[in-house]
């Protein structure tokens, strides 16, 4: 597109700013091609707008009308239904969630090795067995 | 309760996301007529039109919460109706990407079926023939009256690519109708 042309568009779009207008303006004063184009744009324009309008059928007035009437609940299906309940009810934030989820794991964690862990048996150890460590005793 | 046209398309909306479902019959009467020419001019089809319009606005009623800016009801709503009009292009194959030297023409002009002098049919019969992607943009442009960046922002595209995509459905159309057209019209 050039330069007159996209400014020929503009102002017919209403784009323009008043510095704008004028020099293209002055520019179709002199330029026959670029009046030309824009008695055509215009009556392009005209010749669209009068184009028939087709009216919107009753039969979709009355299905917006059911709409409306309609809950949402009952439009949702099952998984909608459940991405809504959880964006209702259950709306945290990530940080939230998170630490939620972070302190779970070091909860499960400490739940699983101290708790609930089996306690071990007691070592018997043999102190006739290790007689360096005896003495060691002994002597301390 | 307040008539329709005193009440701002902002109020609807927020009245909308707080489960007032007549405010969605407000914004139907509004916009009915807009959106549903808007669906029938892109698919040229009465039933689909009908239908993209029907599944627009069980959008607006069921995500009307994913609107962000409720005064922006109306780019919102011609965003859902031109994705599902799209949809259906799609599904009957009519779409294809873009080159920038393509026709922009999806077929040759039908123009027997147009009488003598009716300009503005043979309007609405070009129109039907161009390529979606320069249609839409023209419509909104022509019937909607809406600004490049509205119209960017509704077909998800630049607004370098609206301007030029307007320029080329504007000229192009215009190219088509001169023979037709009598010679002071065009």
């Amino acid at each position: 597109m050039k330069k007159n042309e996209e400014l020929l568009q503009r102002c017919f779009d209403g784009d323009l700013n008043d510095d704008e207008m004028k020099n293209l303006f002055s520019e179709m004063s002199t330029d026959e091609t670029l009046r030309m184009q824009f008695r055509s744009f215009q009556t392009l324009r005209q010749g669209l707008r009068s184009t028939p309008v087709h009216d919107v059928p009753v039969k979709l007035d009355e299905r917006i009308k059911r709409l409306s009437l309609t809950s949402h609940v009952k439009m949702l299906s099952d998984k909608s239904r459940l991405q809504n309940f959880l964006s209702k009810k259950f709306s945290f934030s990530m940080p939230a969630f998170a630490a939620t989820v972070l302190l779970l794991l070091v909860g499960s964690y400490f739940a699983a090795t101290i708790v609930l862990a089996p306690k071990a048996e007691t070592e018997l150890v043999y102190i006739m067995q290790l007689p360096q460590i005896e003495v060691r005793a002994i002597l301390n | 309760m307040m008539p329709h046209t005193l009440i701002s398309d902002e109020q609807l909306a927020v009245n909308l996301q707080h489960g007032d479902n007549q405010a969605l019959i407000q914004i139907y009467e509004r916009y009915k007529q807009g959106l549903y020419l808007f669906a029938y001019r892109l698919l040229g089809d009465e039933n689909r039109a009908e239908d993209v319009v029907y599944e627009t606005f069980s959008k607006v009623l069921l995500e009307n919460r994913k609107l962000q800016n409720p005064a922006s009801l109306k780019s919102w709503m011609f965003m859902i109706a031109r994705n599902e009009a799209f949809a259906v292009i799609n599904r009957t194959k009519k779409y294809r990407p873009l080159n920038d030297d393509d026709d922009i023409f999806s077929e040759d002009s039908p123009l027997t079926v147009i009488e003598e002098n009716e300009q503005s049919k043979l309007l609405e019969a070009l129109l039907n023939q161009l390529l979606p992607q320069y249609k839409e943009v023209l419509l909104l442009r022509e019937f909607e009256s809406m600004n490049y960046e509205e119209i960017a922002a509704i077909t998800g595209t630049t607004i370098g690519s609206v301007k030029s995509k307007l320029f080329k459905a504007r000229k192009e159309l215009m190219e088509k109708a001169k023979p037709y057209i009598k010679e002071d019209a065009l």
